[in-house]
C-alpha cells in the first residue's frame, strides 16, 4: 500500500500546474546567464583568435573558456545566476507546498489517510514532496547546462587558470572539478538536489504551524533569507579574514560566489533540515490529529 | 459482522469538552442516524469513530480491537466528513481512481458503477472545480461507498441535494445496509433521518440524550 499511495502522491506532486509554473521559472531565469555568458564566450573566442593570428601561435589562454565557467554553476557573475541561487528556496517550495495546504484545507487528506494510514500517507507525500522539491531545483540547472554545451566546447579544466574558474584548492569538491569536471557538475547537481528536496519539505514541517498557504510557501525563502543575513552581518565581520561560507543560498552554487564551503558544512545543514523536516512531519504526523 | 462498542468516550479539545462520556454499541446491517444541533458532537464522534482524531479518555472497540491500540483506523471504513473534498484539477472518475489506487481493491468498471449509483456520469470529462454543489456532494458519496466499506460514515450527505438526489441516498443506504454495511449518517432534518434510519441517536452538549429505536420513531 506504501507504493501505491507513494506513486500517487508523486503523480499529484509533478502533474500539477505549479510544478511546470516553478520549472518554467527557474528555466527562463536560467535564460538570464545563458545569453551573456554565450555573448562573453563569443567575444572572449573571437579575441583568442585575433591573438592567435597576429602572432601565428595557438592562444594558451584557450583552456579558460570552458563549458564549466560559462553554465550557470559554473559562473557567479550574471544576474540569472545570482537570482536563480536566490530565488530556488520559493522555486523549490511552489510545487507542492501550495497543494499540500490546499489539500489539507479542503480536507482531501482526510480521503487519503484514512485509506493509508496515517504513517504510510506522511511519509509518501514527504518523499514526493522531497523529489517535486529536487526536481524543481535541478531541471533548470540542468536544462542550461545541456543547451550551454551545445556552443561551449567541455575543454577541461586547467589549473593554471584558476582564477578564470573560481574554484580554488579549499572549494568543495575543487580535485574533481580539475580531474573530472562532469562528475564535479554530476555531484553538485546532486547536492542542490538534496537541498532543493529537503528545502521543499521545510513547507511541510512548518505546514502544521502556520495555516496560510502564501506563508507556508514563503517561509523556507525567508528562513534560508534570513541565515544567510545573519552569516553576512554577525559571522563574516572582517574583511581581512577568510571565512567558511554557511549560507545554503551561497554553497549551492558549484562556483563559489565568495567564500568556500567544506563538507562538514554541507553535511551538517542536509542532516539538520532531514531530521527537522522528518520529525516535524512524518514523526509527529503518526499521533496528528485530523479535523 | 462489524461491531462498534464505544465505552465511556471524552473528548476534549483546547480544555473544552466536546464529547462526554458516550456508551453505545452498533453492529452490521443497521443504519444510525446522529441528530443534534450544531455542536452537539455529532461530527466529533464521527471523527473519533473513523480514527482521524484520539479520544482523550475512554474507548472504541471495532470486532474487539481497540482504536489507537490495537489498530490505528478501521480496517474497511467510508468516509463522508462535512464538505466534499477531492483535487479541482481531475474529473470525478479521476479523483476515486486516484483513491482507489490506494488500496488498489475496486476496478475501473466498479468505479464507474458506482459514480452511476450516485447519478453522475463516469464518462463526464468535467474537472471537479466545474461541478455544482449537489455533484461535488454526490461525488463525495461515491468515494465513501465505492470500496464497499465494512463502516460507512456519512455527515450531512443530503445537504444540497434535491428531492431527487434525496431519494438516491436513501436508496444507496439501503443497498450498502443490504448487504450488511454498518451505516452511521447526520443529518439536520429529523423526518429524513426518521425515514433512514433504523436507530438514533440524539445529542446535545456531546453526550447522547436518546437512543431511539425504529418502530418507536417511526410511529411518532
Amino acid at each position: 500500500m506504501l507504493w501505491n499511495t507513494l506513486k500517487l502522491e508523486c503523480k499529484k506532486a509533478v502533474h500539477n500546474k505549479f510544478f511546470l509554473t516553478a520549472v518554467l521559472t527557474g528555466i527562463a531565469i536560467t535564460f538570464l546567464s545563458l545569453i551573456p555568458m554565450l555573448k562573453s564566450y563569443a567575444d572572449d573566442m573571437k579575441n583568442h583568435m585575433q591573438i592567435s593570428e597576429e602572432f601565428g601561435l595557438r592562444n594558451p589562454l584557450m583552456p579558460m573558456e570552458t563549458l564549466f565557467n560559462h553554465w550557470i554553476g559554473g559562473e557567479p557573475y550574471t544576474p540569472g545566476s545570482a537570482d536563480y541561487f536566490f530565488m530556488f528556496p520559493l522555486l523549490v517550495s511552489i510545487p507542492y507546498g501550495w497543494s499540500y495546504c490546499s489539500e489539507r484545507r479542503s480536507g482531501y487528506l482526510k480521503n487519503m489517510v484514512v485509506r493509508a494510514g496515517r504513517m504510510r500517507c506522511y511519509l509518501s507525500k514527504y518523499i514526493a514532496l522531497f523529489l517535486s522539491g529536487g526536481l524543481a531545483m535541478v531541471i533548470p540547472l540542468l536544462f542550461n547546462f545541456l543547451l550551454a554545451a551545445m556552443f561551449i566546447p567541455a575543454v577541461m579544466p586547467d589549473p593554471s587558470y584558476i582564477t578564470a574558474y573560481g574554484i580554488g584548492s579549499s572549494s568543495f569538491m575543487s580535485m574533481i572539478f580539475y580531474s573530472h569536471p562532469f562528475i564535479y557538475v554530476f555531484l553538485y547537481l546532486f547536492t542542490d538536489f538534496l537541498f532543493g528536496g529537503l528545502t521543499a519539505c521545510l513547507c511541510f514541517a512548518v505546514s502544521d504551524i502556520v495555516k496560510n498557504r502564501v506563508v507556508v510557501t514563503l517561509l523556507p525563502f525567508f528562513i534560508l533569507l534570513g541565515f544567510n543575513y545573519l552569516c553576512y552581518s554577525f559571522v563574516y565581520t572582517s574583511a581581512a579574514k577568510i571565512y567558511m561560507e554557511l549560507s545554503p543560498i551561497v554553497f549551492l552554487r558549484p562556483a563559489p560566489a565568495s567564500y568556500d564551503t567544506t563538507f562538514a558544512v554541507v553535511l551538517i545543514w542536509g542532516a539538520a533540515l532531514f531530521a527537522f523536516t522528518f520529525l516535524m512531519t512524518v514523526v509527529r504526523g503518526i499521533r496528528h490529529e485530523i479535523y | 459482522m462489524t461491531v462498534i462498542e464505544i465505552k465511556n468516550l471524552c473528548k476534549i479539545i483546547n480544555k473544552q469538552t466536546v464529547i462526554q462520556d458516550v456508551c453505545v454499541s452498533m453492529q452490521s446491517g443497521k443504519i444510525y442516524g446522529f441528530q443534534g444541533i450544531n455542536g452537539s458532537g455529532k461530527t466529533m464522534l464521527m471523527r473519533l469513530i473513523s480514527g482521524l482524531i484520539f479520544p482523550t479518555s475512554g474507548s472504541i472497540e471495532i470486532n474487539k480491537k481497540t482504536l489507537g491500540k490495537d489498530i490505528a483506523f478501521p480496517d474497511s471504513i467510508g468516509l463522508f466528513l462535512e464538505n466534499a473534498a477531492f483535487l479541482d484539477s481531475y474529473s470525478g472518475f479521476q479523483n476515486l481512481k486516484m483513491l482507489a489506487s490506494i488500496k488498489n481493491k475496486i476496478d475501473d468498471a466498479q468505479i464507474s458503477d458506482t459514480l452511476s449509483a450516485v447519478g453522475l456520469d463516469p464518462a463526464d470529462k468535467k474537472k471537479y472545480r466545474k461541478y455544482s454543489l449537489g455533484m461535488k456532494q454526490r461525488l463525495g458519496i461515491a468515494a465513501a461507498i465505492m470500496e464497499k466499506p465494512d463502516i460507512i460514515i456519512l455527515d450531512e450527505p443530503t445537504n444540497a441535494l434535491d428531492a431527487d438526489g434525496i431519494a438516491l441516498v436513501k436508496k444507496i443506504l439501503e443497498e450498502q445496509r443490504g448487504r450488511g454495511a454498518l451505516v452511521i449518517i447526520s443529518c439536520h432534518d429529523l423526518f429524513i433521518l426518521r425515514e433512514m434510519s433504523d436507530e438514533i441517536l440524539l445529542f446535545d452538549s456531546g453526550r447522547i440524550s436518546a437512543h431511539l429505536y425504529a418502530p418507536d420513531f417511526q410511529d411518532q
